[in-house]
């Protein structure tokens, strides 16, 4: 809802950085526009007067706006987006979509029956518990959003953020299990070297075992943080998008 | 986050004198963006007057670097604003900036002296 919506809307057509940054950055210039705007109408100035003396001082030159494009958009950005970009394309979807379901029913249908628990490392107890807190905190995040509604989220940061660092870590722990049981395994190979073949066997399943909890936790995560993540960018899409809409 | 080196150069005077009217901005307490450019304008008399198409870059490549933090408030009817403050990195850089600002600055006059004498 900002009286300089055309202002906005021109700087925005010549602002080359991606969805979520153009979003977060035409809000904060429209809120600043607007504050400035009050300020110089408590200090007397007529409407008119005050609206020029924002245009002038809210000059986005195109050498200003290719600076915040190169703050924003790094070559590490845009080769991550033209990833993350596919993924908006129905058939990467479609496949997001059946490798989940792949995940879900290959590994859950074993946690669900205890199979993987029993023959995994000790570690997989907290792969769990971590899994279960990044559930819990994205079902927590993504209540929020849904309460937040349209155009109204923060343009800061969406808070998804957290979701990834629980998928590496999972990534992380279980590979730690895998060294861990490997030492061990080592160790009573070498107090009975007769059964070394047993051991290096036993080592793999349970290797495996971990891997699979370690890694379908992370992909379970993984997915909702892109789910999330893409609702959330969608708001301060619309957000900004109301924003240059209305003019007053 | 990169470390940054602020030894002031003749080369980049002009992003260094700008960081450095930003981030001593800040030293005096957190702002939204718009008032900073107030802040530094009235108290350089008008010397300094910062765009705000300047000032949105510097702004945002600073906390990129964690030299400085914006956060976003929920300001009522005003809906939400951006407010930046100093980091402790931040404090730390402007002291290594003022440090090498006077360097600079006497060295210059120096020069000048010199060149009249």
């Amino acid at each position: 809802m900002s009286r300089f919506a055309e202002a906005l809307a021109e700087a925005s057509s010549r602002l080359t950085v991606p969805e979520p940054v153009r979003s977060r950055i035409l809000l904060e210039v429209a809120a600043d526009m607007d504050d400035l705007y009050r300020t110089y109408l408590e200090r007397g100035h007529a409407e008119e007067e005050a609206r020029e003396g924002v245009l002038e001082h809210f000059d986005l030159s195109q050498e200003a706006l290719r600076e915040l494009a190169a703050v924003h958009d790094t070559p590490l950005d845009r080769s991550l987006r033209s990833l993350s970009g596919q993924a908006r394309a129905p058939w990467a979807r479609t496949l997001l979509a059946l490798l989940g379901l792949f995940v879900a029913l290959g590994s859950g249908g074993l946690l669900l029956r205890g199979e993987l628990l029993s023959h995994a490392s000790p570690l997989a107890w907290a792969l769990l518990a971590l899994l279960a807190a990044g559930v819990g905190g994205g079902a927590w995040r993504g209540w929020s959003l849904r309460s937040a509604g349209a155009g109204t989220l923060p343009p800061g940061r969406s808070g998804t953020g957290f979701l990834l660092g629980l998928a590496a870590l999972q990534v992380l722990l279980g590979l730690a299990g895998v060294w861990v049981e490997l030492y061990r395994s080592g160790l009573a190979i070498r107090s009975a070297p007769g059964q070394a073949m047993l051991h290096l066997v036993g080592w793999l399943h349970l290797a495996s075992a971990t891997l699979v909890v370690s890694l379908s936790g992370a992909l379970v995560l993984g997915f909702l943080w892109f789910f999330l993540e893409t609702h959330a960018q969608r708001l301060q899409a619309a957000a900004a998008t109301r924003l240059l809409e209305t003019t007053p | 986050m990169t470390e940054r080196d602020p030894a002031v150069e003749p080369q980049s005077l002009t992003k260094h004198f700008n960081e450095a009217l930003i981030l001593s901005s800040l030293e005096r307490g957190p702002k939204h963006g718009y008032q900073l450019a107030l802040d530094i304008e009235e108290g350089s008399g008008g010397r300094f007057g910062f765009k705000h198409g300047t000032l949105y870059p510097i702004l945002h490549k600073l906390e990129g670097d964690g030299l400085i933090a914006g956060e976003w408030t929920d300001e009522g009817q005003r809906g939400k604003r951006k407010r930046y403050r100093l980091t402790q990195p931040g404090v730390r850089y402007l002291e290594a900036l003022r440090v090498s600002w006077g360097t600079l600055l006497e060295r210059f006059t120096h020069l000048m002296e010199e060149e009249r004498s």
